[in-house]
């Protein structure tokens, strides 16, 4: 949780994370996701 | 469909709670919320949802975990997701924090992801779904980083990606999926 960059309730950021969880796969694993879905750099 | 049985840490605020909110409403659900104080969580819930039990569960404390885990393989035998969302974080820059400091946010962040996941793998081997959400941040990425402040919780959340990927090298034949996820810029609360 990034305090001091708020953007979204935490009612929205989990209902992307929902979301998320329901569709990833095995090829998924290892993936740095987002709420919404993306992928981030390491 | 069989019932989805959830395990999630820290889930007496912010967006644990959230997780709370959102799953019990799923009505093939069954939600072990763990916190480190169930009055916390209970509060939230004057009248219990029959799909949600509440656990008491303190990441930095191999006992109240293992505890955890008895009463969840007693109840169902099984994990399908777990979610890792317990942290915290000091808001203080590195130059301001301590050793003390640096390792209390390390042991709740890392190391306590370690002892859940530890604790709960035999339990979530036992589902056919597999999942382990580890909640990071944006600012666990190496190349993303440009804060300069909350210190020892990027430190911890970038340890916690690299923790994420071991898993998933070493149970990728298990069929384990382990997931390092940024939850988005969460207002507190």
């Amino acid at each position: 949780m990034n305090v001091y960059d708020a953007k979204i309730p935490a009612s929205e950021s989990v209902k992307g994370i929902m979301k998320v969880i329901d569709k990833v796969t095995i090829q998924d694993s290892g993936k740095f996701l987002t709420n919404e879905g993306g992928t981030l750099p390491w | 469909m069989a019932e989805t049985v959830y395990f999630v840490t820290g889930a007496s605020r912010g967006i644990g709670l959230e997780f709370i909110n959102q799953l019990v409403k799923r009505s093939n659900s069954v939600v072990f919320a763990g916190v480190r104080n169930p009055l916390s969580l209970q509060k939230h819930y004057p009248t219990t949802p029959p799909n949600l039990h509440i656990l008491q569960c303190d990441v930095t404390s191999d006992e109240s975990v293992a505890a955890a885990v008895v009463t969840v393989s007693d109840a169902v035998g099984r994990v399908d997701v777990l979610v890792n969302n317990a942290g915290i974080d000091n808001g203080l820059s590195i130059r301001e924090t301590s050793v003390d400091s640096f390792r209390s946010v390390l042991e709740t962040n890392l190391v306590g992801v370690l002892r859940v996941t530890r604790a709960f793998l035999p339990l979530v081997l036992k589902s056919p779904v597999k999942k382990v959400i580890n909640i990071s941040s944006d600012y666990a990425s190496i190349q993303l980083n440009d804060r300069a402040y909350c210190g020892a919780y990027n430190t911890s959340k970038a340890a916690l990606n690299m923790l994420t990927i071991q898993y998933k090298n070493e149970y990728a034949d298990e069929g384990v999926i382990f997931i390092p996820l940024h939850p988005g810029d969460v207002f507190p609360g």
